[in-house]
């Protein structure tokens, strides 16, 4: 017989004891099939999930207590008002940074003429955010080593002033349409074959916002947001030139509402930069936004229906008539 | 180069001839034929070295579909370098890893071929080369594992039986002994003609004995096989065939005008007669998630309620969230009078198509390249349960999605619980299409098909959609790949096969006992 030489002595070692391991666990596995090797490896997904939920449900950045430099402000928070979290007193003018935060003063300009915003209107939804956490907290209100904290902070944001309805708010008196001659079925078959158009390029122009991982800070999303938001704006005058008949009156005020408030929506988002809080809230409120563009879906399905309207064959509303 | 090198290589490219999509069958009998040449006269390491040769040759070839896949944008990777680099990469490793069992194989004949018995190499080679295909379809796992691995002797692709997919004979036989037990009968034709021919001398006899050998297996079945007769009872049904592009750029307009063909067909399937009693989609069809996004759960009622006035089981494949987060490949069922009545989620990932293999993932780190558009509109999780069947009115049947049907045990899982017939949703996006996997996954269908005695529906993006019957046979294929309303008829079957029965068990213990003997043999001087 031949002699074996030792690298194939390794190699084929090496695919034995692989083999073997395939073979046993196809024996032990039994009834399960993907046998004993997937059963490990579930048991250690399920337990790297469970690790996964703990870390998350920490990574909260105002839950961070560490004040390095002591004072009042977390070191979280200190990029927030872009001052020196290893000096107490960054613009040295004597007031400590979180004193000077809590007063409403700027912490990086000496003295306290420098309101950090001086009308209460103009104040973005950060700033008024971490004011009240930070008043909390030197109130003693909010204790940052709660475990509660993160919680309280919520309730503080959902309590004061923050709701998807005043985000998207769309002043209904501004709504403006061109009636139609009459109600006949011609203008009202027009006017909903021109919508059905509308609905769709609607969906296209919005298509980024089930996109809802991506990075607000990178130029590029913003940019693709604000591409929307020109599209919507171009929607909205194509709806603001169709004549309106009297039975779909109700309904194109609606449709209108919606897409303005699409155009904020894209317009909260974009401001990223200036208010971040705003627009991540804003992004909360897209379940809201997309269910009401079913609701008014599922109003002109009906409405077709019952005024039995001829639809242009293959759009999106005819499809989905019955 | 010694150029007896060139005989593994010429078994590679001829057993790659004998497969799909070149078919050229009767080779599958001859491949091994200049491999055991050169192993006739080799010592142990270059007999391993030839085997790895001849496999990695077979699978350049038999897996050249990988090339289709590039550039790799609809993964998310700009760079074409890097694409280029990471097709090369995992064609090359793949085709090795495939390889390196082909190399066992050829060493362990090599070993064994001064057996005083000689007529037991005839059962050992065969024995250790089943064996050995029966572990490479755990091993290309092993490469490419990740975190959405389904572990199991799962990856068939390249198995010698699937070039007899045209074999009615040999079909037949896979309900008894799977692909495996066809294996063997491969491997143990082959040497049977190497032993006739190895002679120095060889006489026009034995070519005669050696042609009728090859004729009988290739063509008899074919010209005396029986051809099934149409049935009564059958059950009519759809697919509404799609061809999207696995493109994640894919953009709106044509998402929305590929949701707008599917409604379109979906409406005139209603209007067919006979009236399907099923519809059924693709895989990543994502029909039942486009709906939702114009319609709520309430109108969706309606919709099917009001367009389908008799009941229909409508099937999609749509990637949805679950109530955990996960995101899942799943298989919808929707009864159009009762609503969604089941779902099964996909089990059986494909590396890079559904989640990232950890040497994908270090290569991608290691050369910055950015894989964010991957994990947000591609990644996958692994569903938990096996599939299973489900029930509509008088009828049980269950589907497996795409990969699921290169798995001989995760089809037998849903064949054993005896469906009346069953659904493989597929796509090959991904690969655009490329005729080279179509061909190879309409084979392996057909195997499935017979080991389980049950029709299957295989319906496809950028493929073919077919009916093919309980013997393996194609009773109805989509005349091209492009988007179209497919009709077919089913029939059901309740009868179980061997197959479904004791899987590839027996077959591989048989295998292993004759390899133990044989190893313990070595020590003896009589054997």
């Amino acid at each position: 017989m031949n002699k074996m030489p030792t690298k194939i002595k390794i190699l084929l070692t090496s695919l034995i004891a692989v083999s073997a391991l395939i073979i046993l666990s196809f024996f032990v596995s039994g009834k399960n099939l993907t046998g004993l090797g997937a059963n490990i490896f579930q048991t250690l997904g399920s337990n790297n999930k469970a690790g996964q939920n703990e870390t998350g449900s920490q990574n909260n950045f105002l839950a961070t207590k560490n004040d390095t430099d002591k004072d009042g402000l977390f070191d979280s928070e200190e990029p927030l008002y872009k001052t020196d979290p290893l000096n107490p007193d960054t613009d040295g003018d004597g007031f400590l940074d979180g004193e000077e935060v809590a007063s409403e003063c700027s912490p990086i300009v000496s003295g306290c003429k420098d309101k950090i915003q001086t009308s209460e209107n103009s104040r973005s939804l950060t700033e008024e955010l971490s004011d009240l956490i930070t008043g909390g907290i030197i109130a003693g209100d909010l204790k940052p080593d709660n475990p509660n904290f993160a919680e309280s902070v919520t309730a503080l944001k959902n309590y004061s002033f923050i709701n998807n309805q005043t985000l998207l708010s769309v002043d209904d008196s501004e709504i403006s349409f061109n009636p139609a001659k009459d109600d006949s079925k011609k203008y009202r078959q027009a006017y909903i074959n021109d919508l059905g158009t509308i609905f769709e390029e609607y969906l296209i122009s919005t298509s980024n916002q089930s996109k809802l991982n991506i990075n607000l800070s990178d130029e590029g999303v913003i940019n693709l947001y604000s591409d929307s938001l020109e599209s919507l704006k171009g929607i909205e005058q194509k709806i603001l030139k169709l004549t309106v008949p009297a039975s779909w009156v109700e309904f194109h005020k609606k449709v209108l509402i919606f897409i303005k408030k699409s155009e904020l929506f894209y317009q909260n988002i974009i401001e990223y930069e200036e208010d971040p809080v705003k627009a991540l809230l804003t992004l909360n409120s897209i379940t809201s936004l997309q269910n009401e563009y079913k609701s008014i879906i599922s109003e002109a399905l009906k409405e077709i229906d019952e005024q039995n309207l001829t639809l242009q064959s293959r759009t999106i509303l005819q499809l989905l008539s019955n | 180069m010694n150029r007896i090198w060139l005989l593994p290589i010429i078994s590679g490219t001829v057993f790659a001839l004998a497969y799909p999509p070149y078919n050229l069958e009767p080779l599958v009998w001859l491949g091994f034929l200049p491999l055991f040449y050169f192993l006739y006269y080799s010592n142990l390491k270059n007999g391993f070295w030839a085997g790895l040769i001849a496999g990695f040759v077979y699978f350049l070839i038999v897996m050249k579909w990988f090339w289709a896949v590039y550039p790799l944008n609809w993964a998310g990777f700009e760079s074409i370098i890097f694409s280029g680099f990471l097709v090369v990469f995992v064609w090359l490793i793949s085709s090795v890893g495939m390889g390196l069992w082909w190399g066992f194989f050829s060493f362990v004949l090599v070993k064994f071929k001064t057996l005083k018995k000689e007529g037991y190499l005839l059962l050992l080679a065969p024995a250790v080369f089943a064996l050995s295909e029966y572990i490479r379809s755990w091993f290309f796992g092993f490469l490419w594992a990740g975190p959405g691995t389904f572990w199991g002797p799962h990856w068939t692709i390249g198995n010698l039986a699937y070039s007899l997919h045209n074999n009615q004979l040999f079909l037949k036989l896979s309900s008894f002994i799977g692909i495996y037990g066809i294996t063997f009968l491969i491997i143990l034709t082959n040497l049977l003609i190497f032993n006739l021919i190895k002679s120095k001398v060889v006489s026009a006899k034995k070519i005669y004995i050696t042609f009728l050998l090859i004729f009988t297996l290739s063509f008899a079945p074919k010209i005396f096989g029986k051809t099934n007769p149409e049935q009564t009872n059958q059950v009519p049904v759809a697919i509404i065939q799609t061809k999207t592009s696995g493109d994640i750029t894919f953009s709106t307009e044509r998402q929305l005008e590929e949701f707008k063909r599917q409604l379109s067909f979906l409406k005139e399937s209603v209007k067919l007669s006979p009236r399907p009693k099923m519809i059924i989609f693709p895989e990543g069809t994502n029909f039942f998630k486009s709906l939702s996004i114009f319609l709520d759960t309430e109108e969706v009622r309606k919709f099917f309620n009001n367009n389908f006035s008799e009941q229909t089981l409508i099937i999609d494949n749509s990637r949805v969230i679950d109530e955990k987060g996960n995101i899942k490949s799943r298989v919808i069922y929707l009864d159009s009078q009762k609503g969604v009545i089941s779902f099964y989620d996909k089990q059986f990932l494909t590396p890079a198509g559904e989640f990232m293999p950890y040497s994908l993932d270090f290569l991608t780190k290691l050369f910055k390249q950015d894989a964010t558009a991957f994990t947000i509109l591609r990644k996958s999780d692994k569903g938990n349960k096996n599939p299973e069947v489900i029930n509509f009115e008088d009828l049980k049947t269950g589907s497996l999605v795409c990969s699921g049907l290169f798995s001989p045990g995760l089809f037998r899982s849903l064949s054993k619980q005896n469906p009346d017939f069953i659904i493989a949703m597929t796509s090959t996006g991904i690969f655009k299409g490329a005729n080279d996997i179509v061909q190879q996954d309409l084979a392996i269908a057909k195997f499935r098909a017979s080991e389980s005695n049950k029709y299957l529906i295989l319906t496809a993006n950028n493929g073919y959609s077919a009916v093919i019957d309980n013997t393996g046979k194609i009773r109805k294929i989509a005349e091209n790949s492009e988007p179209q309303l497919f009709t077919g008829q089913v029939m059901p079957i309740q009868k179980l096969t061997w197959y479904n029965k004791v899987g590839d068990i027996p077959l591989i213990i048989v295998s292993f006992i004759i390899v133990i003997i044989g190893f313990t043999a070595t020590r003896s001087r009589n054997f």
